[in-house]
């Protein structure tokens, strides 16, 4: 892609031992990374306890894109059509326990616009769901008591129409 | 810890994945919940706070911020007998709901966010919140409320947050001169509002005298007089003077009495 060879090689090694060799100046986009190398902390791998190898592949996919220079201003238009289309399609995850890890991920990596994607993805995963269903896809237990439920219902009472 | 699982052969990843998929979402950190709810729709937004404590308190933390980050939307009633309401939110999506007190009602309009029903029957009127399900009842008028009701206005003076205490609610009819006054809850109707010296009084049918502070919430100080006149009186109003109070009553045509309010010696005395 747009690799120059005078750019800085970093090397990441995810939690499942896995290592990534990504230019600098690309993984730059994730202000925790960012810091530990400012601070002198990135001689040898960095290592990234919190991210599997399989989560950090997507993310390094993304940063890759997104660190893509548009040319010129009429390349600049088609670049952002391009990379809209490519956003919709990467948060197009088979698992959901994919896009889960992607938004901890971007949160533990501090990458702004990721973490801003996958949380309207997981925002617009609940759209028009029945609080039953939301509780299902999210595994939560209904922790109110009947009295509480019963209220909790009346309060609010909007149906998608 | 970290370089532990080098020895793991690659079929890991999707063990590692899937071992935690059934139980991440409800692990799910506060400020992470919380960037996902500020993305959703209003609507989901109420769903997502009847999920479980946990997101309650959340979505009722930052209800403010989130309310006011949001488009706004319009609310339509249908006009049959089921009236149910109807919430649009300019991005394609239409929501319905019956609102309690809607049935037997007829909706005169809206005043601070709630919608004004009347009960056509009762001649009572319900202040819903649409959103909140928070409520006013107004039933007592010290006049006849016409169930004309196109020819009713009516606005909600004073809401204060979450607060039972009285919220005076003013209904003028058209082509008519007549306002009244009326406050939330099973409160005796109020015949008139007056500001004198700084200061708001209230007269109810009794013939008692309030004085109305609306800081730090608003409260009826029920201020005890001496001499207070028969409760016979019909309509009374206030009138002032530079000087005076004083209360103003149309026995008939032409026959009227007037005491005045001494707030030093705390009576009234008649001056007829």
């Amino acid at each position: 892609m747009s690799s120059s060879s005078s750019s800085k090689m970093i090397e990441l090694r995810s939690s499942d031992g896995e290592t990534f060799h990504v230019e600098e100046t690309v993984v730059l986009q994730s202000e925790t990374i960012k810091q530990m190398i400012d601070d002198d902390c990135a001689n040898a791998a960095i290592p990234l306890p919190n991210v599997t190898s399989m989560t950090l592949a997507k993310v390094i996919e993304y940063i890759k894109k997104h660190a893509e220079k548009p040319k010129d201003d009429d390349d600049k238009k088609v670049a952002e059509e391009d990379l809209k289309k490519f956003d919709a399609e990467f948060v197009k995850v088979d698992q959901e326990s994919m896009l889960f890890d992607l938004v901890r991920a971007a949160n533990y990596l501090n990458i702004k616009s990721l973490l801003d994607l996958t949380c309207q993805a997981v925002a617009d995963s609940i759209k028009d769901l029945s609080v039953e269903e939301v509780r299902k896809k999210f595994n939560i237990q209904n922790d109110f008591t009947p009295e509480e439920e019963a209220k909790v219902r009346k309060e609010n009472a909007w149906a998608f129409d | 810890m970290r370089e532990a699982s080098a020895d793991a052969s690659s079929s890991k990843k999707f063990n590692a994945c899937d071992n935690n998929a059934s139980t991440s979402w409800a692990n799910l950190n506060q400020d992470l919940l919380l960037s996902i709810m500020m993305q959703l729709g209003v609507v989901d937004f109420f769903s997502f706070k009847r999920v479980c404590k946990l997101w309650r308190k959340l979505a009722f933390d930052h209800n403010d911020k989130f309310m006011r980050s949001r488009q706004p939307m319009s609310i339509s009633f249908s006009t049959g007998a089921k009236k149910e309401c109807y919430l649009d939110d300019f991005e394609g999506r239409k929501f319905k709901t019956i609102l309690p007190h809607s049935i037997g009602s007829t909706c005169v309009g809206i005043t601070c966010g709630y919608v004004i029903l009347f009960g056509r029957k009762t001649r009572d009127f319900w202040l819903v919140n649409p959103i909140t399900r928070h409520e006013f009842h107004f039933s007592s008028f010290p006049f006849y409320v016409s169930k004309d009701t196109t020819s009713i206005r009516a606005i909600l003076v004073n809401v204060p947050p979450m607060s039972r205490s009285p919220s005076v609610f003013v209904i003028t009819h058209r082509f008519s001169s007549v306002i009244s006054f009326s406050l939330a809850g099973n409160q005796p109707s109020i015949h008139d509002l007056h500001s004198f010296k700084g200061k708001i009084y209230t007269i109810d049918s009794r013939c008692c005298l309030c004085e109305l502070r609306l800081n730090p919430e608003p409260t009826l100080r029920l201020l005890t007089m001496k001499n207070i006149p028969e409760p016979r009186l019909l309509r009374p109003e206030f009138v002032n003077s530079d000087q005076n109070l004083y209360v103003i009553d149309c026995i008939l045509k032409d026959v009227t009495s007037l005491h005045d309010v001494d707030f030093e010696r705390n009576e009234m005395g008649s001056t007829d």
